[in-house]
């Protein structure tokens, strides 16, 4: 089956991770814009990496015959700078109209202060005013919960249809939530600090598998390309059937991510 | 909530994941162990460091006779105020542990100057 992994960041990982990727029958990936692991110093800086995103990573996934789609914002945790934000804000725009792009992302909060809600409300502004499909980073451990709940409220103050909104990193005391309330949930697949794949199929046998997905986040930390394939197989050792394991790994992103007329499969 | 998708039988569950699981036990009772024989300055405040009671009040969701176990062990860690902080300036990462349980019903606790430098992506 061809799997989509709707969250990796490729411009941290290597030709051999796209073959493997490759190889193991994934087909299809969506790149969010995030942290770089240090603070980016100027707006220049992200309209360099904005422009890697959106031309050079593509033709580079090409090469091993994978889709590469991308998201555009300023990520959470550069978010506390608000003149920074406004100069970054300012360059987003042009970018969403490129033909990969499919959306604003990660946005969210990080450490959930009132600046990076700020930073949210001008993204979450941008996304009601151009109909843009919005995929959102939810905080780490324990500013998960609370940070998930405020990134919600949020959304709905500015009357954006949740079924348009995907929550990612979602965990056990998350998900129910965001489903609850009309949103896609993301599962994401890291060691230590997110979802094991035990516990990400443990979290779709409690909360079904409508509107859910399970991604890598693999990145420039110690993280797993492979991780969706991984999950998918936890599935199978379980007895699922291969229609579910296709429904979570192909149909369900393909369904959310095809609500932008740019997604092609 | 939907209702429940099960493939397994419980003994099949135990039997697949039961080691594992025992190994994460050990581990726990090792860590706990280490904490308890470091000597020296800040040993005594290392036991009431609010993310050792955290992680024992977690322990104690695996203890009582509840289900939802994941969710609420998950809810041990979390941070359950829910007004935005004023400023994140200088904070990246976190720390996997609320210093705010410190000020909770949960009895003596530090809060620490930890660093918590797990700044992922
Ligand atoms: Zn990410």
């Amino acid at each position: 089956m061809n799997f989509i992994d709707p969250h990796i960041h490729m411009v941290s990982r290597t030709t051999a991770d796209y073959e493997a990727m490759a190889l193991a029958g994934i087909r299809t990936i969506t790149e969010p814009a995030f942290w770089a692991g240090y603070d980016r110093g100027s707006a220049a800086g992200f309209r360099d990496y904005f422009e890697h995103l959106t031309v050079f990573e593509p033709a580079r996934a090409a090469k091993f015959g994978i889709r590469h789609y991308c998201w555009i914002c300023l990520n959470p945790k550069e978010a506390e700078d608000l003149a920074l934000a406004r100069d970054v804000l300012a360059i987003v725009p042009e970018f969403l109209d490129r033909t990969t792009v499919l959306g604003v992302g990660e946005i969210g909060l990080n450490k959930n202060s009132r600046n990076e809600l700020a930073v949210l409300e001008m993204h979450l502004q941008i996304a009601a005013d151009r109909n843009e499909l919005v995929l959102v980073h939810t905080p780490h451990l324990e500013d998960k919960l609370k940070g998930t709940r405020l990134i919600m409220d949020a959304v709905k103050n500015f009357r954006i249809d949740p079924s348009r909104v995907i929550i990612d990193h979602g965990e056990e005391h998350t998900v129910g939530e965001i489903l609850d309330r009309g949103f896609w949930a993301g599962l994401t697949l890291y060691p230590v600090s997110k979802c094991s794949p035990a516990r990400a199929v443990d979290i779709l046998e409690t909360n079904g598998t409508d509107r859910i997905w399970l991604n890598s986040a693999a990145d420039w930390g110690v993280s797993d390309p492979l991780a969706t394939v991984k999950a998918a197989n936890e599935m199978r050792m379980r007895g699922y059937p291969e229609e579910t394991i296709r429904k979570v790994f192909h149909d369900n992103p393909a369904a959310f991510l095809g609500q932008s007329p740019k997604f092609a499969g | 909530m939907p209702a429940q998708i099960i493939h397994m039988q419980a003994a099949e569950v135990i039997e697949r994941y039961f080691l594992e699981n025992r190994a994460r036990v050990i581990e726990i009772a090792a860590f706990l162990d280490r904490v308890g024989r470091a000597s020296g300055a800040g040993a005594e405040a290392a036991e009431s460091d609010f993310r050792l009671i955290s992680l024992r009040n977690a322990v104690g969701v695996l203890l009582d006779g509840g289900g939802n176990k994941a969710a609420r062990a998950q809810l041990a860690f979390s941070d359950l105020s829910t007004e935005p902080i004023e400023s994140a300036a200088g904070m990246k990462g976190a720390c996997g542990a609320w210093k705010g349980v410190c000020a909770t019903a949960t009895g003596v606790c530090s809060a620490s100057n930890a660093s918590c430098d797990n700044a992922e992506g």
